[in-house]
C-alpha cells in the first residue's frame, strides 16, 4: 500500500459487522432467487402474496443488512489503518451499530413468523399500503421498528467514522477512500434522521390513531420523506466504493491517483447534488411544474461530476502496467457497469420520459446495474485487496476470478434485460404477466431473465466459498 | 423465445414525443457507452503489454484538470441541457399543456383495489348529477378529442398506467391528480396499476377503447339517458375536482 504503513488489525466490531452483511446478503440473494421463481415460472414458484413479502425481504435486505453493515464493517477496519491510529474514534460504537443492525434484521425475518405473515409493501412501504387498514399484520409494524434500528445503526456507525476523521491523518498520504466514507457518513448523519422520523409517525399512524399519513392526513409527506432519505442513501453507498475502486486502480498501477483534487471536489459535488435530488422519484405525483422541472435538471446535473469520476479512472490507467488480478477484474467491471448504470439513469431523470417508464422494469435494471452489480463489484475488489488485512489471509485467485466473469457476464443479462422489458411498458412488481393480456407476451423473457437469475445466484457461491475457505484456513492468532 | 422488446404501438398524440426523447437519450447513452468502453479497453489491452508503469508527465494534474473541464462542458451542453430543453419543452407545450372548453372529454378516474372505474358528466356535463355515466374497467373515450383525466383513489396510492398512451399518473387517497391525452387511433388500449397496491396487484386493469366520434356520442347519450332513468334519487356528490376546472 501507498498510502499508509501503519499495520491496525481490524477490532471485533469490524468482522461482526462484515459478518453479517455476509448474512444479509445471502438472505437478500435467497429472497431474490424466490421472486424470480414466481416470476419465471409462476405455476410452480411462491404466490402472488408472497410474492410481494419477497420483494420487500429482499430490497429492505440488501439496502440495510447486506451493503449498509457491509460498508459499515469496511469502515471500521480500515480507516485506522487509513489514518494511522490504532483503532476508531469509539470502540464500543462499532458493536452498537452491529447490535441495532442485528436487532433490526431480527424484526425483519420475525414478521414472517406472525400469524398474518411477513411486511408486503416494498422497501419503501408507502402508506396508505403500509397502514392499518390495508397492512393489518403486526410483522409492518416490525418492518419499520428494523429500519428505525437498522438506521440508527447505521447512524452510529457514521458519528463514529466522522469521530475518527475528526482526529486526523498521521499518515502522508490519506487514500481516497476516506474521504469516500467521510461524505458517505456525512450524509447519513444528515439523512437517515428523517427515515427515522418517517417510521416513527408512522408507526404512530398504526398505533396510536394519528393521521400523518393517511388518506384525511397527507399521504405524499411520507413518500417525501422517504425518498429525502432514499436517495442520498444511494450516494452514501456508492461514494466510499467509487474512491476504493480509485485508490485501488492507483496502488495497482504502482502511482498515484492522477487528478486527486478534481475527484475529491467531485465525490463532494455528487454528495451535494446527490441531496438535491429525490423528488425525480415523485414526478408521477403531481409536483408542481416548479419543482418538477428543477429536480429534472439537478438529477440530470449529476452527470457532470459523475463523469470527471470515470475520466480519473481513465487517466489513472493511462500509461500504465496492468497485470489482471481478481481485483482489478472486479475494478473494471465495476467501471463498466457504473458506467452503463448511470447512462440509463438519464431517461429516468428527464420528466416526460420517466412517466413512461418510472413504474416499470427499466427503474429495476438502472439502480441493479448500479448498486447490484456496480457497487457489488467494486465491493468484491475492495473485499480481494483488503483481504488479507481483515483475515490474515488471500481470498482464491482462481475462484476471484471465475466469480468476476461470470457475474459480470449474468448480471448483463439479467439487469439489461429488464431495461429492454420495462421499455417495452412492463410493470415492476407483477409477478404473473399473463393477468395482462397486452403484455403476457413478454412471459418468456421473465422465464429466460430467472434462469439467467438462477445462474448468477449459483456463481455467488464461488464467492461464499472462497470467503469461508479463507476463513477456515486463516491463522489463529490473526483472528 | 417470446415476442421482441420493442415500445407498445402509440394511440396518442403527445407518444412521438416520448418516443422521439427516448431514442435520443438512448442513442446518446449508447455513444457515450460505446467511446468510454472503446478507450478503457484500450487502455487495458495497452496496460498489459507494459512492464512497468511510465511516470506521469509533470503537468498532468493541469492536463487532467483541462480535460475534466472540458468533459464537464460536453456533458452538460451535448447531453443534459439539450435533454432538459426538450423534456421542458414537451411537458410546456403537450403533457401539461391542460386542454380546455367544451371539446374536452372529462373524465373522473377512481382507483381501488384492484380496479379502476370511471365518470363520464353525461348529456348534463356537470358531475355529481342523476346523468353520470359510471364504468367500471373499461373507459370509452372518442377518436381526436382531449381526454382530460382527475385522478384519485379510495384505498392506496395506485399508477394509472398506459403504455400504449404514453401516459403515467399516480392515483393518490386524499388528492386529485391530472394528466390528459389525445387517442390518434381506434383501438383498446391496456391500463395497468404501476404502483404496488397489494397481493393482487397485477390483476388491477382496464381498456381504454378509442371509439369514431358518432359511436361515442350515441353509446354516451344513451347511457346518459338509462341513468337518469335508473337514477333513485339518491344523493350523488361529485368527488371530483372538476368544479374548481376553469
Amino acid at each position: 500500500m501507498n498510502t499508509a504503513r501503519v499495520d491496525v488489525p481490524p477490532g471485533g466490531a469490524a468482522r461482526a459487522l462484515l459478518l453479517l452483511s455476509g448474512v444479509g446478503y445471502a438472505l437478500g440473494g435467497l429472497f431474490a432467487m424466490l421472486l424470480r421463481w414466481t416470476l419465471g415460472f409462476p405455476a410452480s414458484g411462491p404466490s402472488m402474496a408472497t410474492y410481494g413479502v419477497l420483494f420487500t425481504l429482499h430490497g429492505t435486505a440488501m439496502i440495510f443488512f447486506a451493503l449498509t453493515p457491509l460498508l459499515s464493517g469496511l469502515s471500521h477496519a480500515l480507516l485506522p489503518r487509513w489514518l494511522g491510529h490504532p483503532t476508531m474514534a469509539s470502540s464500543r460504537a462499532g458493536w452498537a451499530s452491529f447490535a441495532l443492525t442485528l436487532v433490526g434484521l431480527g424484526g425483519l425475518l420475525g414478521g414472517l413468523a406472525l400469524p398474518l405473515g411477513g411486511a408486503s409493501t416494498g422497501w419503501t412501504a408507502y402508506p396508505p399500503l403500509s397502514l392499518s387498514a390495508a397492512s393489518p399484520s403486526a410483522a409492518q409494524t416490525l418492518f419499520s421498528v428494523a429500519l428505525l434500528c437498522a438506521g440508527l445503526g447505521a447512524l452510529v456507525a457514521a458519528v463514529n467514522v466522522l469521530a475518527t476523521l475528526a482526529r486526523g491523518a498521521r499518515t502522508a498520504v490519506v487514500p481516497l477512500a476516506a474521504w469516500g466514507f467521510g461524505l458517505s457518513s456525512g450524509l447519513t448523519v444528515l439523512f437517515v434522521p428523517v427515515l427515522v422520523a418517517a417510521q416513527s409517525l408512522l408507526i404512530a399512524d398504526r398505533h396510536l390513531a394519528t393521521r400523518f399519513f393517511a388518506a384525511s392526513g397527507d399521504t405524499l409527506r411520507y413518500q417525501h420523506l422517504f425518498w429525502i432519505f432514499g436517495h442520498p442513501e444511494v450516494y452514501a453507498l456508492a461514494l466510499p466504493v467509487w474512491a476504493m475502486v480509485s485508490d485501488l486502480l492507483a496502488e495497482h498501477t504502482g502511482r498515484e491517483a492522477l487528478g486527486r483534487r478534481a475527484v475529491i471536489v467531485s465525490f463532494c459535488a455528487v454528495a451535494a447534488l446527490g441531496s438535491l435530488v429525490y423528488g425525480h422519484h415523485l414526478f408521477a405525483v403531481g409536483l408542481g411544474p416548479l419543482a418538477a422541472k428543477a429536480f429534472m435538471t439537478l438529477t440530470v446535473a449529476v452527470s457532470v461530476p459523475s463523469s470527471v469520476v470515470v475520466l480519473s479512472w481513465f487517466a489513472t490507467l493511462w500509461g500504465a502496467s496492468l497485470r489482471i488480478d481478481a481485483a482489478l477484474l472486479y475494478a473494471l467491471g465495476s467501471i463498466e457497469l457504473f458506467v452503463l448504470g448511470g447512462l440509463t439513469g438519464i431517461p429516468l431523470g428527464a420528466v416526460t420520459t420517466d412517466l413512461y417508464l418510472h413504474g416499470t422494469a427499466f427503474v429495476v435494471g438502472h439502480f441493479h446495474l448500479v448498486m447490484a452489480s456496480s457497487l457489488t463489484l467494486g465491493l468484491c475488489a475492495a473485499l480481494h485487496r483488503w483481504f488479507p488485512v481483515l483475515c490474515g489471509r488471500a481470498l482464491s485467485e482462481r475462484l476471484g476470478r471465475w466469480h468476476a466473469t461470470l457475474t459480470f457476464a449474468l448480471v448483463h443479462v439479467v439487469f439489461v434485460g429488464m431495461l429492454g422489458l420495462g421499455l417495452a411498458g412492463v410493470p415492476r412488481r407483477v409477478s404473473e404477466l399473463t393477468w395482462l393480456p397486452s403484455l403476457a407476451r413478454y412471459a418468456p423473457w421473465n422465464r429466460l431473465l430467472s434462469l439467467a437469475a438462477f445462474a448468477l445466484g449459483v456463481a455467488q457461491l464461488l464467492l461464499a466459498w472462497s470467503v469461508l475457505d479463507a476463513l477456515r484456513r486463516s491463522p489463529k492468532e490473526s483472528r | 423465445m417470446g415476442a421482441t422488446l420493442s415500445l407498445p404501438e402509440d394511440f396518442s398524440a403527445h407518444g412521438p414525443r416520448i418516443d422521439a426523447l427516448l431514442r435520443h437519450s438512448l442513442v446518446a447513452s449508447v455513444a457515450l457507452f460505446a467511446l468510454a468502453m472503446a478507450i478503457l479497453l484500450a487502455l487495458v489491452r495497452k496496460g498489459r503489454r507494459r512492464t512497468r508503469s511510465e511516470p506521469f508527465a509533470p503537468d498532468a494534474e493541469r492536463w487532467f484538470s483541462r480535460a475534466a473541464v472540458m468533459l464537464a462542458a460536453v456533458m452538460l451542453a451535448g447531453l443534459d441541457l439539450p435533454l432538459i430543453a426538450r423534456a421542458e419543452r414537451d411537458l410546456r407545450t403537450a403533457l401539461w399543456a391542460f386542454p380546455h372548453g367544451a371539446s374536452v372529454v372529462r373524465v373522473e378516474v377512481m382507483a381501488h383495489r384492484w380496479s379502476w372505474s370511471f365518470r363520464h358528466p353525461g348529456a348534463d356535463a356537470r358531475f355529481g348529477t342523476p346523468d353520470d355515466v359510471v364504468s367500471l374497467r373499461e373507459l370509452r373515450v372518442p377518436l381526436g378529442a382531449p381526454v382530460s383525466l382527475s385522478l384519485t383513489s379510495n384505498d392506496v396510492v395506485h399508477e394509472f398506467y398506459a403504455p400504449g398512451l404514453r401516459l403515467g399518473q399516480d392515483a393518490i387517497p386524499g388528492r386529485y391528480t391530472r394528466a390528459w391525452f389525445r387517442p390518434t387511433r381506434l383501438g383498446a388500449i391496456e391500463v395497468v396499476c404501476a404502483q404496488y397496491c397489494g397481493w393482487a396487484h397485477p390483476t388491477m386493469r382496464a381498456v381504454v377503447r378509442v371509439l369514431p366520434r358518432a359511436d361515442f356520442d350515441a353509446w354516451i347519450t344513451e347511457e346518459s339517458r338509462e341513468s337518469q332513468r335508473l337514477y333513485d334519487g339518491g344523493i350523488r356528490r361529485p368527488d371530483t375536482a372538476w368544479s374548481f376546472d376553469p
